[in-house]
């Protein structure tokens, strides 16, 4: 759902959170680049429901880009639909003669014939209906059509569902690159080298996008190697508590290079051609160290993660692990 | 000395203050002077205390068992310290305590009666957000920000001390403290650029 | 108000050793002194542990600061690990310390954590941290050393009932640099050399020191004996920081044209106490530099090892180890 407002700012609201991937904005430009809008000129209202929030995915599931996106889209488009009709009406001629231009519609034959944002946003007001929210589509979700009581009257309202084309599931991808150095005789690895390439579709927010390849990196290296949950399976006493056993990776444990990159392919799902990106970036650190390690080692070598120095250690001794074979959750 | 007729609770509480000694709050509890020389507990504790906290001085009842955290956190209302494990195995606590960046929930808060305590909410000035702060920003360091502020003191304690890191330098500066986004590498490219912009 | 917090104490911040000692005295085995606090803070906040008087340690300045005389330097038990990593005649003479300083824990533990406290740690088993009633807890039993319990942080020597390790950095550095520990108690001082400082669970079960209630370790003396001697450190661990060690060495030795004239080695984390090798040090004692001593000194420093059912790991990380310390 969006709205413009009688000073001619475009509101975004969203129902994602924030757990840090920023990924609430970045969707929200969507918006504005249907509507042409300067980004300064835009505020994404998100995280307080009071503020008319729609029934949105939240930030999670490496969804959110793919499916925010498109319905950020569809909002949009229904603005400006409705930013022509008004114009029509006030100005006369057909919907589809105007074009939008720097936050103003205007007649595409006569650029004199034209209405700011602003302007539009108060005829709005005066026109009522759907065009400033007192009628809304019913296939709408019961929280958006709350959503749109709530900011009804105070501008121009677009809100649609989401009716878009969807063919099959559009999953995002990514392949990770390392390389380390292994210690045969302290069964320490540094890792000189990282790389991980994502396939998230069209990028929106590069450094956003780098922060979570880096971040994902991180974890998927810790989960390869450092966390585990060791019960004692005789008493059920768990032996990871607190930070200093359940090892997360430290600053000290990253790699000295952190590469990234994407391949940028558009999916056609999506208007802007952008995919979720999530849990892949964490899944090929993780298999990438564990291949390293092999590699460095000589061949598969293990099946159990995370694997730790115990279990390099004793393969390049020769001696047995100390697990069974097919035990989890112990050392 | 201090016998028991002539003191009132305000008063023995403003001496007790004001001339720096300790004397039990047992002792006090229990009508037992503080200075007979039988039941002399040297060294104990009073409950109103005095702080020095991002160059203002608080007062607040702290017990012999609070930590800084908690006496920020709880009493003085700066809660940007954050309490991730509250074991010291995380950061997300640190402060600086006369410019030493020391964890806040494994520091007594009687302990840090006469020092300086700088919170994350003590760097900015009038002049705006500190450099590291700034940084943070232009950089996009943090992702779910939680150990933020954590991370910052740690900075600002190294730039305070060495003003031109290398990268291993922040590395090592920062390692007491954990993320858990993983978002180590945008920190230190924050460092970094505060650096190079001079703090 | 506040949630998580340590049970109430009495709060005590004594600022000369008499006082210290005073309430020591008083309250005998009620009293615990602290440093730093982190290995404290953790016991009292998971109520594993509780004493109702508390020493804050930290408002004595004797008990601080890095004094150097004619016979080799004495260091304050309340100095923090900050301090001896960067002090410049730690680094001069006995950098071996400095190293093994540096390598404790993360920056603000090292800042607030003091020697004397890092020497006087608790061991880390974490069945005992925990809380559980084993031996070293007071009770009848030992949790760790079961068919399947789950030890792989712990001993290969000096099981005695109690199969935990010494998690100290420094303490294996304290060992082989001849250290002595200047204890005081409102009877006296007394000195104890470092080797028996230390105490496994066949002299004391409950303790890792000598340190009886109403004693406080107040200093280190560190000769001259190994100054500017050639020192190696290294310390494995899970992680590059904050972890104590799965295995740690620590090495000084004397070499004339080639050959050891006189060493010293002590591991850590493999036994309750450090362990000095001296096996190792009598068979290499003359031998030169090279990898065959190197090799010899491996296989040597292993004998005896009793693994446990996840620890076996650490005979083949203690043997490269004391390699590579002999190849350098």
């Amino acid at each position: 759902m969006v709205r413009i407002d009688s000073d001619g700012i475009l509101h975004i609201h969203t129902g994602v959170g924030n757990l840090g991937t920023y990924s609430h904005t970045s969707t929200a430009r969507v918006a504005a680049e249907v509507l042409g809008y300067n980004w300064d000129h835009c505020v994404v209202e998100r995280g307080d429901s009071r503020k008319g929030l729609p029934w949105n995915l939240g930030q999670f599931g490496s969804n959110t880009s793919f499916t925010m996106t498109r319905t950020n889209y569809a909002a949009a488009m229904d603005a400006v639909n409705k930013i022509k009709n008004i114009a029509a009406l006030t100005l006369g001629g057909d919907a589809d003669d105007y074009i939008l231009f720097e936050e103003t519609v205007r007649h595409d034959a006569n650029e004199d014939q034209s209405l700011t944002y602003a302007e539009i946003a108060s005829l709005a007001i005066d026109l009522g209906g759907q065009f400033s929210g007192e009628e809304f589509p019913d296939e709408l979700n019961d929280m958006t059509k709350r959503a749109v009581r709530q900011l009804v009257g105070s501008g121009l309202i677009g809100v649609a569902k989401d009716n878009l084309e969807r063919n099959g599931s559009v999953a995002a991808l990514a392949a990770g690159f390392m390389e380390i150095e292994l210690d045969t005789e302290t069964g320490d690895w540094e890792i000189l080298d990282y790389l991980g390439v994502a396939d998230c579709g069209t990028v929106m927010h590069p450094l956003g996008l780098a922060s979570q390849i880096k971040g994902a990196a991180i974890m998927g290296i810790g989960l390869a190697s450092l966390e585990r949950h060791i019960f004692d399976p005789q008493n059920g006493l768990p032996a990871y508590l607190g930070l200093c056993q359940s090892k997360l990776p430290t600053y000290l444990d990253i790699p000295a290079k952190l590469d990234w990159s994407a391949v940028e392919i558009e999916d056609p799902s999506s208007p802007i051609g952008a995919k979720g990106i999530g849990e892949p970036i964490q899944g090929c650190a993780s298999a990438a160290l564990l291949c390293a390690i092999s590699d460095a080692l000589g061949g598969h070598t293990f099946n159990r993660t995370p694997v730790v120095k115990d279990m390099i250690l004793n393969y390049v001794s020769g001696n047995q692990q100390s697990h069974k074979p097919l035990q989890v959750n112990t050392a | 000395m201090l016998s028991r007729t002539k003191t009132s609770r305000r008063s023995f509480i403003k001496g007790v203050i004001a001339s720096g000694a300790a004397a039990s709050s047992t002792a006090y509890m229990f009508g037992v002077s503080g200075c007979s020389n039988q039941e002399v507990a040297i060294g104990g504790v009073e409950r109103l205390i005095s702080l020095n906290v991002n160059g203002v001085t608080r007062n607040v009842d702290a017990l012999p068992n609070e930590t800084l955290a908690m006496t920020l956190r709880y009493k003085l209302g700066l809660t940007g310290t954050k309490l991730g494990c509250d074991r010291g195995e995380c950061g997300a606590c640190t402060v600086l305590i006369d410019g030493v960046n020391l964890y806040a929930c494994s520091t007594l808060t009687h302990s840090v009666r006469s020092k300086q305590i700088t919170t994350i909410e003590g760097l900015e000035t009038s002049d705006g957000l500190h450099p590291v702060q700034q940084a943070m920003i232009d950089e996009l360091g943090p992702q779910c920000g939680f150990c933020t502020p954590g991370q910052i003191m740690s900075a600002v304690s190294l730039l305070n001390k060495n003003p031109n890191p290398t990268r291993d330098d922040v590395r090592r500066a920062l390692s007491g403290n954990l993320c858990r986004c993983g978002a180590y590498d945008h920190y230190i490219n924050a460092v970094m650029l505060a650096a190079q912009r001079g703090v | 108000m506040s949630k998580d917090m340590m049970p109430n104490f009495e709060l005590y911040q004594p600022e000369t050793l008499e006082n210290l000692l005073q309430l020591l005295d008083r309250y005998g085995d009620q009293a615990w002194p602290i440093a730093g606090g982190h290995d404290s803070f953790d016991w009292f906040k998971d109520r594993a542990k509780y004493y109702p008087y508390v020493i804050d340690l930290n408002g004595i300045a004797e008990l601080k600061g890095i004094q150097e005389d004619e016979s080799g330097i004495v260091i304050g038990a309340m100095t923090s690990l900050t301090e001896i990593e960067e002090n410049t005649i730690v680094n001069e003479k006995f950098s071996l310390l400095s190293q093994a300083a540096a390598r404790v824990a993360s920056p603000q533990i090292r800042h607030a954590g003091t020697i004397g406290g890092n020497l006087n740690q608790d061991t880390r088993c974490w069945y005992y941290r925990y809380g559980v009633d084993c031996y070293r807890a007071g009770g009848n039993t030992c949790y760790a050393d079961t068919p399947e319990g789950q030890n792989r942080e712990h001993c290969l020597w000096g099981a005695s009932r109690c199969v935990a390790v010494s998690p100290s950095d420094v303490a294996p550095a304290m060992v082989v640099l001849d250290a002595t520990m200047v204890i005081a108690s409102s009877s006296g001082t007394r000195e104890v050399s470092a080797e028996d400082f230390f105490i496994g669970p066949e002299v004391d079960i409950e303790r890792m020191t000598v340190i009886e209630p109403g004693e406080i370790l107040v200093s280190i003396k560190i000769p001259n004996t190994w100054a500017n001697a050639s020192f190696y450190f290294e310390k494995v661990a899970d992680r590059n920081t904050w972890d104590f060690p799965l295995v740690n060495i620590s090495r000084a030795m004397f070499v004339e044209n080639g050959s050891i004239t006189r060493i010293r080695m002590a591991a850590g984390a493999v036994q309750c106490t450090p362990r000095r090798l001296e096996v190792v040090e009598q068979v290499v004692t003359g031998s030169p530099v090279n990898e065959e001593t190197a090799e010899l000194a491996g296989e040597v420093a292993i004998r005896g090892a009793i693994p446990l059912n996840f620890n076996h790991f650490k005979i083949p990380l203690l043997q490269n180890l004391v390699k590579r310390a002999l190849r350098v």
